[in-house]
C-alpha cells in the first residue's frame, strides 16, 4: 500500500494503518533504540509509536520523513531514559571480572582481535555521535538532512562525524592504531 | 593510508551498504561490506511485541485519529473549580452591574436622582390628581392657574368633600375619586356645582393660606371631618397621593407644599411653569 494511502487511513483511525505501519518501521526503530544504549528497548519503542500515531493527525510529509520522525521520538525517549538512569546510582556487589582496574592480559587482546570481525564491536569504539550517525546511515534510509533533523545538528556537521566515523571504522577494521579518535570526537563536540 | 575519507568516498560507502552500485575507492571494500552486513543483521533483529497500550492501535477497526492523553483528574477538577469561581464571579459582576444601570434608569424615570426635585414635586401630584376629578381639574387648571396649584394638595380634598356633600353618590370610595367627580360633574354640574366645586377649591387654598399656612394636613383633616361620611373614603385616597411626594421629597419637602399655601402667587407660577 502507498503511503500516503497508509497515512490517509492512519489519520481516520483505521488501525489496520497502524499495525501496518509498526510493522513495516518497528524494527528500525527497536534497533536504533537497541544500537543507542537503552535498557527497555520494547517500553521506549512501543511509547515512540504511540506518541507519533497520537500525532499523526498533524503530520506532513513522506514516508522518509515519518520515519526521522519515529527516530527522533526514540532519540528523546532513549536520552530520556539515560538521564533516569544517570540519577540513579547501581550498587552491585563486587566482581573481579568486572573490575575495570584489572590488568588485561596479552590473551584477552589476542581473543578481542579475533572477534574484531563483527562490525558492531567497532562501532562500541566510536563516540556516541559518531555511532549514532552510523547506525542512522545504515539502518534507515534517512538523507543526510533528514538525519541531521533527527540529531538536531547542522548538515555540515553530520557530514564530518560520518566521514570521521566511517575512517575510523576503516583504521578499525584494518587493524591499524587510532590515533585520530580523540581530536576527531574533540572536533565533532566542538 | 593515513589520509581522511572525503565526503564522496563515504556516501559511495553508505550507497553501497544500502545495496547501491556506487564506485568505491580502493581499501574500501572490506568496510562496505561490513556495513553491508551489519546492516542486514539490524534489519533481521525482530521487532519487540507491542506493550498493551500500543497493541490497543494496532487491533483493526477505527480508532481516535489523535488521542491526547488529558491532565490528570485532580489538575481538571481544580481547573474546572477556577473555572466555575471566575464565572460565578463574572455573573455576579453583569448582574450587579445591568441591576445598578436598571436602578438608576428607573429612578431617573421617576425623577428621584437629586437635581430632579424641583420638578419632581408638582408633576407628581398633578400625574395623581385627575383622579380627584380630572376634567374639572383640567379646566380649571386652565381657566384659572390659581386654583390648580392650591388644588394640587388641597383640591382633592376639597373637589371630593363638596362634591360628596352635594351629590354623595359620586363621592364613593374609589370610584368617586376617579369616575364619579369627572364626568358627572364636569356635563351636568359644570353650570350648577361648579361654584361648589370652585368654591370647595378656594376655599381652602384662599382663605386657609391667609389664616393657617402651614396647616395643611390639619385642613385635609379638617375638610373631610366636615363633610359626611362618604366622603371619608374619598378623602382618603385622596390624601395618600397628596402626601407622597412631600414624603418623598426629602428635606426639601415640608418647606415647598407650605409656599402655594401660603402665596397663591408662587403656586400659579409653578403652575403656568407646568403648562
Amino acid at each position: 500500500m502507498d503511503f500516503q494511502d497508509l497515512l490517509r487511513d492512519a489519520r481516520l483511525g483505521e488501525g489496520t494503518a497502524f499495525a501496518e505501519l509498526w510493522s513495516r518501521h518497528a524494527t528500525r526503530v527497536a534497533g536504533f533504540v537497541r544500537v543507542r544504549g537503552a535498557t527497555d528497548v520494547e517500553e521506549i519503542t512501543s511509547d515512540v509509536f504511540v506518541a507519533a500515531f497520537e500525532g499523526i493527525g498533524r503530520f506532513e510529509g513522506d514516508e522518509a520523513g515519518f520515519v526521522a520522525l519515529l527516530l527522533t521520538i526514540a532519540r528523546r525517549r532513549v536520552v530520556d531514559e539515560q538521564r533516569r538512569r544517570s540519577r540513579r546510582v547501581p550498587v552491585a556487589p563486587w566482581e573481579a571480572e568486572d573490575d575495570v582496574r584489572t590488568v588485561r592480559s596479552v590473551e584477552d587482546d589476542v581473543l578481542d582481535r579475533a572477534t574484531a570481525d563483527d562490525l558492531a564491536d567497532h562501532l562500541g569504539r566510536l563516540t556516541p555521535e559518531q555511532r549514532e550517525v552510523v547506525t542512522l546511515r545504515l539502518l534507515t534510509d534517512l538523507s543526510l538532512e533528514q538525519t541531521a533533523q533527527v540529531m538536531g545538528k547542522r548538515v555540515g556537521t553530520v557530514k564530518s562525524l560520518q566521514r570521521r566515523a566511517l575512517d575510523a571504522l576503516r583504521r578499525s577494521l584494518a587493524g591499524e592504531p587510532d590515533n585520530r579518535h580523540s581530536s576527531s570526537h574533540s572536533e565533532a563536540t566542538s | 593510508m593515513t589520509t581522511l575519507l572525503t565526503h564522496d568516498q563515504a556516501e559511495a560507502l553508505i550507497e553501497r551498504a544500502r545495496g547501491g552500485d556506487a564506485p568505491l575507492a580502493s581499501g574500501l571494500g572490506q568496510l562496505a561490506t561490513a556495513l553491508a552486513g551489519h546492516r542486514a543483521a539490524l534489519a533481521a533483529t525482530p521487532a519487540p511485541p507491542p506493550r498493551p497500550t500500543l497493541q490497543a492501535w494496532l487491533t483493526p477497526g477505527p480508532h481516535a485519529p489523535v488521542r491526547v492523553v488529558g491532565p490528570p483528574w485532580w489538575r481538571r477538577a481544580l481547573h474546572m473549580v477556577a473555572g466555575l469561581g471566575l464565572g460565578v464571579q463574572v455573573a455576579i459582576g453583569a448582574g450587579a452591574a445591568v441591576a445598578a444601570g436598571l436602578g438608576i434608569g428607573i429612578a431617573h424615570h421617576q425623577n428621584l436622582l437629586p437635581g430632579g426635585g424641583s420638578e419632581q414635586q408638582p408633576t407628581a401630584p398633578l400625574d395623581r390628581s385627575p383622579a380627584s376629578g380630572a376634567p374639572s381639574d383640567e379646566s380649571d387648571a386652565t381657566a384659572d392657574p390659581t386654583a390648580a396649584p392650591a388644588g394640587t394638595p388641597t383640591p382633592v380634598v376639597p373637589a371630593g368633600a363638596p362634591s360628596g356633600a352635594s351629590a354623595g353618590t359620586p363621592g364613593q370610595p374609589g370610584t368617586g375619586t376617579s369616575a364619579g367627580g369627572t364626568d358627572d360633574q364636569g356635563a351636568e354640574d359644570q353650570g350648577d356645582d361648579s361654584g361648589q366645586d370652585d368654591s370647595g377649591q378656594e376655599d381652602p387654598g384662599q382663605d386657609e393660606p391667609g389664616t393657617d399656612p402651614g396647616d395643611d394636613p390639619s385642613d385635609h383633616a379638617g375638610g373631610p371631618d366636615d363633610s359626611p361620611e362618604p366622603s371619608e373614603p374619598a378623602q382618603e385616597a385622596s390624601d395618600e397621593p397628596s402626601q407622597e411626594p412631600s414624603e418623598t421629597d426629602g428635606p426639601g419637602g415640608p418647606d415647598e407644599p407650605d409656599e402655594p399655601d401660603a402665596s397663591p402667587d408662587q403656586a400659579g407660577r409653578a403652575a403656568s411653569r407646568l403648562s
